[in-house]
């Protein structure tokens, strides 16, 4: 009896776990149902909703097209991330030695978070031409600022009671920096990171609608291209954007978790 | 095995009119200090007395107060290592109030930090980390672990095992039981006594336990709270402690031990108001 009772509710962890799986697929392929009847009843013309049919047969007929242009914004959102990082690291390292010097800069950072990028993407373009890097500063531009607000309230969030047995052991700045700055900014550094992953395809996608050209052309340039003739490709290119931007994030989550195993009694909510 | 009372040749601490205050409170007014090499002095007083303060001061981690003209004579912290006043200054070990541990390093990566900050070699800090587990009763398979995964009691020796790394001669210990239980608290209290008398540190330990500084020390020192008597100096009274043989576990059902305690008390409390 004692033995059954186990196996059922095994049985319904098993199911429950699978329905947890297979949830969110059914409730896409419900939607795409209704949205596909919803264009064939009330007859919507394919410039204003495309069916689901139009963009999978979009997708199918301008796939080469659509894959060139996904590797040339992915690999700008990726090269702008890179930078971001870096620098936003850098930058928060010195923001974290004194207060003078957060007192002094941390104004003109905020300034520099304001200004918006309509602006500043035609400004780049002058700088260095309808080219890949400006695309990929414009990536940076947009996703450095969590970086360096997470990382240098990181930097200042020493424990008083750890600093005091860094000083009793008369350790130098550089000591207190690699052993106890750096260690505690890491989970508020890596908080950054994931926000701004999902920033940095924003950037690139931004970047490709000013830069792209018919030669050089990324989703962000494909999306304004296909508005008028093609809405079917126009739909494709907005979920292959949001499907890049999820899978950053979830791979910066990935490596983050990874990074912060040693945190796990530390981490931040 | 050194016996602290053959060692007591010269003074390894010297405090001279020390005070220090915080914004406008003061907590230390003139206190003056001597503790010869090898004697284990608790500090008593109650909270806000400034005892921490008188530990801080002696590590370095707070400066004391500049002496205006009315205080004529030279304020001084003095550690000494050997009776000479010139030489190298003393090794300190320091255990604070809560383990202190940094939570992303193992536990034999915290013990063997100050030996990290003093760029030893990796063998000696291999050697006297696992030295100085081993001394406070932690496994090496202990010294492989995360912080988090040590209970409260064996987090407080690795804190210890950390302020031993460096072979100190002058141990301060910052109520460093406070946070555990009564049964735990006296088990490690004898270890301590044990440990000292067998290193011959010279300790001064903090805490607000009369049982806890009757049972440790050689000499206890009241430190009165100023915010309750404004125009008195810092120490309010200093007490011998001596009982006959070691210090373990029975000598707390001894009637001796217990008449100590309520002298000390009694001391306490008359200057409490």
């Amino acid at each position: 009896m004692i033995g059954r009772q186990r196996s059922t509710i095994g049985d319904s962890r098993w199911l429950e776990k699978l329905a947890m799986i297979l949830a969110p697929g059914i409730v896409l392929v419900l939607v795409l149902l209704t949205w596909q009847w919803l264009v064939w009843a009330r007859e919507i013309p394919k410039f204003i909703l495309p069916s689901p049919r139009d963009i999978a047969l979009a997708t199918w007929s301008d796939g080469a097209r659509l894959w060139a242009a996904t590797l040339r914004t992915g690999s700008a959102a990726i090269a702008g991330l890179g930078i971001s990082v870096g620098a936003g690291f850098l930058l928060a390292s010195v923001l974290g030695q004194a207060r003078w010097i957060r007192n002094s800069f941390m104004p003109y950072v905020l300034v520099f978070q304001t200004i918006p990028i309509i602006g500043v993407a035609p400004l780049l373009i002058t700088w260095f031409g309808n080219t890949f890097s400006t695309v990929m500063l414009i990536a940076a531009f947009i996703s450095i600022f969590p970086i360096i607000s997470n990382t240098t309230t990181g930097m200042v969030a020493v424990d008083s009671s750890h600093l005091d047995l860094f000083h009793l052991n008369r350790a130098s700045r550089w000591q207190i920096y690699r052993y106890l700055q750096v260690p505690t900014a890491l989970p508020y550094f890596s908080a950054g990171i994931r926000i701004a992953a999902a920033a940095c395809v924003l950037g690139a996608c931004v970047g490709d609608y000013f830069v792209g050209t018919a030669q050089q052309e990324g989703l962000g340039f494909l999306v304004f291209q296909a508005k008028d003739r093609n809405a079917g490709l126009m739909f494709a290119t907005l979920f292959v954007l949001t499907l890049m931007g999820f899978l950053f994030y979830l791979t910066a989550n990935l490596v983050c978790r990874l990074v912060l195993l040693r945190w796990e009694d530390h981490r931040l909510g | 095995m050194k016996d602290p009372l053959n060692h007591s040749t010269f003074d390894a601490i010297v405090v001279r009119k020390v005070s220090k205050h915080f914004g406008t409170q003061v907590v230390l007014r003139h206190l003056n200090l001597k503790i010869p090499q090898g004697e284990f002095v608790c500090l008593l007083g109650a909270s806000g007395c400034g005892k921490s303060t008188v530990l801080r001061l002696l590590a370095g981690l707070e400066q004391p107060d500049v002496l205006g003209e009315e205080d004529q004579g030279l304020p001084s912290l003095e550690l000494r290592s050997n009776p000479e006043p010139v030489g190298p200054p003393p090794r300190l070990g320091f255990v604070f109030q809560q383990a202190n541990l940094l939570p992303w390093r193992s536990v034999r990566e915290n013990v063997g930090l100050p030996l990290r900050l003093q760029k030893a070699s990796r063998a000696t800090r291999l050697a006297e980390t696992n030295r100085s587990l081993q001394e406070v009763g932690l496994t090496l398979a202990d010294g492989l672990k995360w912080p988090r995964m040590l209970s409260g009691g064996m987090q407080m020796r690795a804190s210890l095992a950390r302020a031993l790394v460096t072979r100190p001669e002058i141990l301060l210990l910052d109520e460093p039981f406070s946070a555990l239980d009564e049964v735990l608290r006296q088990r490690l209290c004898e270890e301590l006594r044990q440990w000292h008398q067998e290193f011959g540190w010279t300790t001064i330990f903090v805490t607000h336990h009369v049982s806890e500084a009757v049972f440790l020390a050689d000499r206890i020192l009241i430190l009165r709270n100023l915010a309750e008597y404004p125009a008195e100096d810092s120490l309010a009274a200093d007490l011998p402690i001596e009982f006959p043989g070691e210090r373990t576990s029975e000598l707390r059902e001894s009637p001796r031990y217990v008449e100590e305690v309520v002298r000390v008390t009694k001391r306490f409390r008359e200057l409490l108001r």
